[in-house]
């Protein structure tokens, strides 16, 4: 009977309709029991829909502070999950690192700034017992510690010089790691090693599986012609570092270069599937090549060359290739030899003044309709493709010609200029000897009038 | 010659501004400096043209294929070398040719009078004062004429009509005939005062050789460098920096037609250049006396070499204790091989 009074109670509509008929018929019971418990039900609808804020407090025995381990807490933070890890995740600068915040504090110093006698104090100065009292508090004391904290936070790796970076970043393929580990009081004394190759290999072991080691590859020599190269494996970087060095250090061989700078002649190499063609090249030009090949040369000494490599660019077939190259260059007196013929040498810088530079011993060749073309004959017949080089699409457009129109009047202007200045010592119109204030604007002369206006 | 192409162009100086300036302001040549050497004459010219004279000079020269195709500093890059295969006739060949090529580079330098007519009035018109405020220079560049065949007159705004003079005619071929190496305006390094500190150092054969490619050989400018450098040269006894070049010969030509002889002598006599002593001397007594000197064996050379200095040289005693340990020196080798 309650239930369903509180429903018609409730339902506003009913309300009047239900009350009126209970009351004519039992109204003086309903009235004592309605005063008597359900007094409090008896409120304006109004007051019904209103909400009151409700205050939640969790009180919990445990806190996840202390459920975990400092160590657990820390790696949930840094650590990267092991298939994240797979795909080179959490490597690198932004890495994320375990901070040790015990550091920098000491057992017995505090947010107050207290004297313990026998924690962080004597007990006895002198002939006095010391007492326990508060000094005024550091102000720095937390400053300090926040700043020891973010210096320990993130891992930076260590910035190399720009002479010793390598060829890109600090990888280290183009690293220099030193002369190769004397042997038997054979020390390498004027040899330098750079690295060629630093990559990780896998193969599978049946005790093992999969076995990963570091793979070197590294160049080494005297720049003086000296120089060998070897492969080095190792599971640790470092050792297989020293292994292709010292290995390299093994393998030495001599590289007869041209005047000391260049190589004798042009010569075409090929190894697997890495063709390389190979230009001398006069003193002052440089070393304009595949960046191992530059190198390669720096190591041996060679100092001006253009190489080009077609095919494939594998690391260790290109140094094999190029060493190969070397070793099998002629020298100028075994081509002559081979040919029967003088060799004669034209310079440009000589006024083409012919030197013959090799004769071959024995009888010479009396044809000169049979002798071979020097090219030809050190590229062993093969000629590299030299393609056309076509001017850039733009210069056939429109605006390509209005620009060259524009520039026809003003290309000599900075000439002039220059001129002027060599001449007057400043620069100057037609006009400024009979008009002395037709002067033009001169050099930084705009920069300067900007600088005393501000 | 018709009107038309002998006035084809002109050239107008504007008052004021760079050229007026150039041809004005342009005279730092001294005349001081040339007070002292006998003038280039003619027949002074015509000597060094002679056979006889340029062969003597080519001797003393001594020519060296390896000097005369040096490598020179003008500012290109080398090249990477050029190489052939050949048999023996045609390198013995090749060697022939360049000994030829050889000459031709070290060809000297001719040594010509001045020009004379330079600014010579041809006529003044009156009537035509003040027609203008500028000169009107009138030149001929009808192709095929040699430079210094040129025709270059000047209308000055007084009606006078002249010839054009050094400088104006060096303008003028140089504006409608540029030659490469040859600049518009002198460089700074003729006048007077910059040339010194280059003599100094001793860089004659690079002021030799750009006064040949600057100035022509019977401008005064090219006269005052030239000689100026002959004199350092000869004061210094540095003659073995042009050695088997341009320029030796017309140093000794110069140093004999002057009548200075002892310098080049003392070098010869101190360097063992015996041959050359002779060579000279006989140079100098064509010059000046228009004579040849028979050649005997050893002993009449000495004594040849031992009149020349008493007559002609002015440090006697010097060049005579030169000649008698020169002379010592090679009787004891004599002796010793024989």
């Amino acid at each position: 009977m309650m239930s369903s009074m509180l429903k018609r109670i409730l339902l506003p509509n009913s309300i009047f309709s239900t009350v009126q008929n209970v009351v004519s018929i039992k109204r003086s019971e309903i009235l004592k029991e309605c005063t008597r418990s359900y007094s409090k039900l008896f409120v304006s609808p109004t007051q019904i829909l209103q909400f009151k804020p409700v205050h939640i407090q969790q009180n919990r025995q445990e806190s996840f502070f202390k459920k975990h381990t400092a160590e657990h807490i820390w790696k949930s933070v840094t650590s990267v999950s092991n298939a994240g890890k797979k795909r080179g995740r959490g490597k690198g600068a932004g890495k994320k690192r375990a901070k040790n915040l015990n550091k920098g504090q000491v057992l017995g110093v505090g947010v107050d700034n207290m004297v313990w006698p026998g924690l962080n104090a004597p007990i006895i100065k002198g002939r006095d017992l010391i007492k326990r009292t508060q000094l005024p508090p550091d102000p720095d004391r937390e400053a300090r510690l926040i700043k020891l904290r973010d210096a320990m936070g993130t891992f930076r790796f260590l910035k190399l010089m720009p002479t010793e970076r390598g060829w890109s970043g600090n990888k280290m393929p183009g690293r220099s790691i030193g002369p190769p580990d004397s042997i038997n009081e054979y020390s390498f004394d004027g040899f330098d090693t750079k690295v060629l190759e630093f990559k990780t290999v896998f193969c599978m072991k049946s005790n093992a599986g999969r076995y990963r080691r570091i793979s070197v590859v590294a160049v080494t020599g005297n720049k003086n012609g000296l120089a060998g190269f070897a492969l080095g494996k190792a599971a640790d970087a470092r050792a297989a570092l020293k292994r292709a060095k010292n290995r390299a250090g093994q393998k030495l061989m001599y590289i007869e270069r041209y005047e000391n700078h260049t190589v004798y002649h042009d010569f075409f190499t090929q190894f697997c599937n890495t063709k390389i063609f190979v230009e001398k090249r006069p003193e002052g030009y440089g070393l304009h090549c595949h960046r191992a090949i530059k190198t390669i040369c720096e190591i041996i000494g060679i100092k001006n060359l253009y190489a080009k490599v077609e095919g494939s660019t594998n690391l260790q077939n290109l140094v094999k290739a190029f060493f190969l190259g070397l070793l099998k260059q002629k020298t100028h007196q075994q081509l002559a030899d081979e040919t029967k013929y003088h060799l004669v040498e034209f310079r440009k810088e000589n006024d083409y003044l012919p030197v013959v530079v090799a004769s071959p011993n024995g009888d010479v060749k009396t044809d000169p309709k049979e002798a071979p073309d020097f090219l030809q004959y050190v590229m062993d017949n093969k000629v590299r493709l030299r393609k056309k080089k076509f001017p850039p699409f733009y210069t056939k457009k429109t605006h390509w010609y209005i620009k060259e129109k524009k520039m026809e009047t003003i290309r000599n202007m900075e000439k002039a200029k220059l001129n002027l200045i060599a001449e007057y010592g400043e620069i100057r119109s037609f006009l400024t000897d009979t008009y002395p204030e037709c002067r033009p604007l001169q050099k930084n002369e705009f920069k300067k009038q900007t600088e005393e206006d501000q | 010659m018709t009107s038309r192409s002998l006035f084809s162009s002109f050239y107008r100086l504007k008052n004021g501004y760079k050229h007026s300036k150039r041809i004005h302001g342009i005279n730092f040549s001294s005349v001081s400096n040339e007070s002292h050497d006998r003038e280039v004459t003619k027949e002074l010219s015509n000597m060094f043209f002679a056979d006889s004279v340029q062969e003597l000079l080519i001797k003393l020269t001594h020519v060296d294929v390896q000097k005369a195709f040096r490598k020179r500093f003008i500012g290109e890059d080398p090249d990477i070398p050029i190489y052939k295969f050949m048999t023996t006739a045609e390198v013995e060949k090749l060697q022939a040719e360049v000994k030829v090529k050889a000459n031709k580079k070290v060809q000297m330098p001719p040594i010509v009078p001045l020009q004379t007519d330079l600014g010579q009035v041809i006529n003044v018109d009156k009537d035509i004062i003040g027609f203008d405020n500028s000169k009107f220079v009138f030149t001929d560049i009808t192709f095929g004429i040699s430079d210094k065949s040129r025709i270059v007159v000047v209308r000055e705004s007084d009606g006078t009509l002249r010839k054009a003079n050094a400088d104006e005619r060096h303008t003028v071929n140089q504006i409608y005939f540029p030659q490469l190496g040859r600049e518009l305006k002198h460089p700074v390094m003729f006048q007077d005062e910059h040339l010194k500190p280059l003599l100094e150092n001793g860089d004659y054969e690079f002021i030799l050789d750009r006064a040949c490619c600057q100035f022509e050989p019977n401008d005064q400018n090219y006269h005052r460098v030239v000689f100026t450098t002959y004199k350092h040269v000869n004061k210094t006894k540095k003659y073995q920096v042009l050695e088997s070049t341009r320029h030796l010969g017309p140093l000794l030509f110069y140093l004999a037609f002057n009548k200075m002889p002892d310098n080049f002598l003392m070098y010869c006599l101190q360097t063992e250049r015996f041959q050359d002593a002779i060579l000279f001397i006989n140079l100098y007594t064509k010059i000046n006396q228009g004579l040849e000197i028979e050649l005997g064996d050893l002993k009449d050379q000495f004594k040849v070499i031992e009149d020349f200095i008493n007559t002609e040289c002015t440090e006697k005693g010097n060049l005579e204790e030169a000649l008698k340990y020169y002379i010592n020196m090679n009787s004891v080798e004599v002796s010793k091989s024989s």
